[in-house]
């Protein structure tokens, strides 16, 4: 007959301190988790009002954001509307053409770079490369603000914005540097490391022997990597897609210094002034008006804006996790 | 064990440190007009200089919508404001004077018009004129190249920009004043507003006199827009500077404001700097 | 016997590009294009602020508290930033380090319940995803509460809900993720026979982490801290919403340490920004200057990174390559 052997009362210590270990560090991480959750559900409580105002209403258009917010300043509402009455549209499309076009030029830039890096780069400025892709994604996006407002935004301004391009529009919305361009160029900028890390990283995860097959078959280098690896990997490059967008939805500062601050929906009929048009992305209008949050109305339209992004911020979680899985197909993830 | 032992002394000095925590008293907020701020910043440094055991003076920004609301909420112990009181203004609110300061109209260095009538700087603000070609004066480069007039104008929550209205756009029969033109880019503070018309070749706006450096002052009217003219009354472009209180002030913010407003030497002497004593 | 030559040797015909199709002649330069465009990019971009930082720096900037003034002259120096900027990121590292380790030792080492960790893991992704300006507000909503006014100051209508402590921890929360990450993926790259080995021994898991296992990845959780370090350094929006971004360090009372600790102040980053055209705008100089020592911080940082990561779990892409050219 087996005993169950009996505990050493070192045992039974170890045994104890082993749980209490496990306990703590759960105990850390479901504080973690708590936390997250409390901010998710805290900046929709503060938001409540806000879209249970307004409605669907809040995505939509209506008079412009300032001057609603302005009128949640003075305390006077807009005729024929309360005192949170917010349309966002001009800042959700102003977030959306933003975003939209410095991903668009991103995947592609960042594609044809991690190919560079991975295939055709010599030695020598493959090592070069290392660094200078660290840097861009190390520089303070202030820094890229300022070198936006104080550099780009005045060339812009004197040398691509011609005297007859700003009177096309000047009856609806004053062109300047500070706008869509150089947002664009700068998001961009920012952006491009993340999503060069992982192209070049799953590029360079393709098994060889897949490459070394399509080069025995005679194809050139330029066309292997781009039918067998670049097919491989595109869910690496959706999923750096997503990282990438989520870090241009959260970019606050660097669009409020040179985005134009205006509220302004980009027409795309404007043609080329579509360009230097002003915007104000939505993490910059929280940026702007946060020394308003002491007054209630602008405090939950704030809120109501801050949960749009969180939202955003979960949706892009999601879909990068969605990306990943057929990575996995491959062992590449 | 060791670690215990030295956790257990740190935490032991840290409650010593933070017994006496009530030391120096609470600080004094002071937040509002970013046309007041210099002034205030400088009067609360020598208030300081001149009283080290006094609370020390806190003084932000956020322009005087955002002051006086501080205020009335609790935020602020003291509001500044450069606009007069109104009657949506909150309730039991003391407005007190400190100074006088001019608004000046200012335009980019390359482009130094000599004058600006009221019918002229109407039409600007108004959107009326949207071209330096149609404005009287212009410099002759801006005239050739047809460039559009770039307004600057402040957001709705600064009362430079409220003073600016009440002076430069009086309205006629039922209303107060006439409506800014919709193009116009609305920035946040003084300092935003210069910057904006200092890098901006057909740039025109109004800022608080203490902030034209890098700027061309335009004469309005034909006077133009210095410390001299303001005091003497013959610039009219002029407006009050208060501080504001949550009912009558007490304590420790009396003793501030009653310095404030005592009209002794230091506060004479950093008033009058950049702008007009009225104590 | 004579023996035979060896057979000539045949060497396959070089392929060249110029034998391309012209399309791909056309990507194949616009890859280098883009590859020379990025490092000519970065290097604009460094002596840029290099040529402008230099020309206004002077080292009694590094001494001198900021002042307020309205001309370039008197405004002083960056010192109170400098320090702001040092303060906050240590404190958030404190908060985040241990967290962080202690966290990723938990997902990897024991996960249990299933479910929970995952949720963990969604939580922490999501924090890596949410932008710091929503961080910041939410900080600011916990913070102003009156019962939490030890943590800053207290106003008549609760607590301020500014001050270093605060900033502080809210910074931890950008940090927390790259922490939690790095240590993982050192933790998930050990082999298991050196936690079967230790546990073998008769060692509690407990043990083992904290003697066998982190000892081992420590340079992977350097990496975690100092890129944690980075973000935090290169954070403005959590700054201008949660230290109050006075001009100077402002401490809430004459306490040696707490009393600076639960007052305003500002960093590197936030002086950059008052200081430039978006915000006063009064000293666009020492804007240049304070930015780029900002950069120089960072790029310190950076080059310590590299050094810890040594290639090895860093992305050194080119070790990664089976098959070269």
């Amino acid at each position: 007959m087996a005993a169950r052997p009996l505990e050493t009362s070192a045992e039974r210590r170890a045994r104890r301190s082993e749980r209490r270990t496990e306990r703590t560090l759960g105990a850390l991480s479901v504080l973690v988790l708590v936390a997250i959750a409390a901010m998710a559900v805290t900046v929709f409580i503060k938001a409540w009002p806000s879209f249970s105002y307004n409605g669907l209403g809040w995505f939509g258009t209506g008079a412009e954001p300032s001057a609603q917010l302005r009128a949640m300043h003075e305390g006077t509402p807009l005729p024929g509307h309360g005192l949170l009455y917010f349309t966002a549209w001009q800042l959700i499309w102003g977030t959306i053409i933003t975003t939209g076009f410095a991903v668009a030029i991103a995947i592609v830039v960042s594609t044809l770079a991690a190919i560079f890096i991975t295939e055709f780069a010599p030695a020598a400025v493959g090592r070069i490369l290392d660094p200078v892709i660290r840097l861009l994604a190390a520089v303070p996006s202030v820094i890229y603000g300022l070198i936006g407002i104080v550099a780009i935004a005045p060339w812009i301004n004197k040398n691509l914005i011609s005297p007859s391009l700003a009177n096309s529009v000047s009856y609806v919305v004053q062109l300047n540097g500070e706008s869509l361009s150089t947002a664009i160029l700068l998001l961009t900028i920012m952006i491009l490391p993340i999503m060069i890390a992982i192209s070049a990283n799953a590029f360079a995860s393709v098994p060889p022997s897949w490459r070394e097959g399509s080069a025995a078959l005679g194809v050139n280098r330029w066309r292997t990597i781009w039918r067998v690896s670049v097919r491989t990997a595109w869910p690496a490059i959706a999923a750096g897609t997503v990282l990438a967008t989520a870090r241009a939805l959260g970019e606050a500062v660097m669009l409020a210094m040179v985005a134009g601050g205006r509220d302004f929906a980009p027409n795309l009929l404007d043609g080329l002034a579509l360009l230097f048009e002003p915007v104000r992305p939505l993490a910059a209008t929280i940026f702007q008006e946060s020394g308003g949050l002491t007054i209630g109305p602008v405090s939950h339209t704030l809120y109501a804006i801050a949960a749009v992004l969180l939202v955003s911020a979960a949706l892009l979680s999601f879909a990068g996790w969605a990306a990943r899985q057929p990575l996995k197909k491959y062992g590449l993830s | 064990m060791r670690s215990k032992r030295i956790i257990a002394i740190a935490v032991a000095v840290l409650a010593v440190m933070a017994l006496p925590a009530i030391a120096l008293g609470r600080p004094i907020f002071v937040g509002g007009s970013t046309s007041v701020e210099p002034l205030a910043k400088k009067l609360a440094a020598a208030y300081h200089h001149a009283f080290p055991h006094r609370p020390i003076i806190k003084v932000s920004g956020g322009q005087s919508d955002i002051g006086i609301s501080g205020v009335a909420s609790g935020r602020f112990d003291i509001g500044d404001s450069s606009r007069d009181p109104e009657k949506t203004d909150p309730a039991h609110l003391v407005f007190i004077k400190i100074a006088r300061d001019a608004v000046c109209l200012v335009t980019n260095p390359s482009n130094p018009l000599e004058n600006l009538t009221k019918q002229t700087v109407e039409r600007i603000y108004t959107g009326v004129y949207t071209n330096w070609a149609e404005v009287p004066g212009a410099s002759a480069s801006l005239k050739n190249s047809h460039t559009p007039i770039s307004v600057f104008d402040r957001d709705s929550a600064s009362g430079t920009q409220d003073a600016f209205r009440h002076i430069f756009l009086p309205g006629a029969g039922g209303e107060a004043v006439q409506q800014v033109t919709p193009r116009a880019s609305a920035l946040a503070s003084n300092g935003q507003e210069r910057a904006a018309v200092q890098g901006t070749p057909g740039g025109i706006g109004f800022v608080s006199l203490a902030f034209t450096n890098g700027v061309h002052t335009v004469p309005y009217e034909g006077i133009p827009c210095t410390l001299h003219n303001a005091r003497s009354g013959q610039y009219r472009g002029t407006r009050n500077f208060w501080m504001v209180t949550h009912h009558v002030p007490k304590g420790q913010v009396l003793k501030f404001l009653r310095w404030v407003i005592s009209g002794n030497a230091t506060t004479k002497r950093i008033i009058n700097s950049d702008w007009i004593a009225v104590h | 016997m004579a023996v035979a030559a060896p057979p000539e040797r045949i060497t396959p015909p070089k392929e060249g590009v110029r034998t391309w199709p012209l399309i791909d002649q056309a990507a194949y330069v616009l890859c280098w294009v883009v590859g020379i465009g990025l490092c000519v990019i970065a290097a604009a971009i460094v002596l840029y602020m290099l040529v402008k930082g230099i020309s206004y720096l002077k080292p009694s900037l590094f001494v001198t508290p900021p002042s307020p003034s309205l001309s370039q002259k008197a405004s002083g120096g960056f010192s109170s930033p400098l320090v702001g900027t040092l303060v906050v990121s240590l404190i958030g590292i404190a908060i985040a380090a241990p967290m962080g380790v202690g966290i990723a030792a938990w997902l990897t080492e024991y996960r249990r319940p299933a479910g929970l960790a995952r949720a963990v893991e969604s939580a922490i992704e999501m924090l890596a995803g949410a932008p710091s300006i929503v961080l910041a507000l939410f900080g600011l909503l916990i913070f102003s509460q009156g019962f939490l006014k030890f943590l800053s100051q207290g106003t008549a209508e609760g607590a301020l809900g500014q001050s270093f402590l605060v900033a502080g921890i809210v910074m931890s929360s950008l940090a927390l993720p790259l922490v939690v990450t790095s240590t993982r993926e050192g933790l998930l790259a050990l082999p298991s026979r050196v936690r079967e080995s230790s546990l073998a021994l008769g060692k509690t898991r407990a043990t083992t982490i904290r003697s066998v296992l982190l000892p081992s990845i420590r340079p992977n959780v350097a990496t975690g801290i100092v890129l944690g370090m980075g973000r935090i350094i290169g954070d403005t929006a959590i700054v201008v919403v949660l230290l109050g971004a006075t001009l100077q360090n402002e401490p809430a009372s004459s306490t040696p340490l707490l009393g600076f600790l639960r007052g305003t102040g500002s960093t590197m980053t936030s002086y950059v920004y008052n200081n430039s055209p978006a915000g006063e705008g009064n000293s666009p100089e020492k804007a240049y200057a304070a930015a780029f020592v900002l950069l120089v911080i960072v790029l310190i940082l950076n080059a310590v990174v590299t050094r810890l990561a040594g290639g090895g779990s860093g992305f050194s892409l080119r070790r990664r390559l089976g098959w070269t050219r």
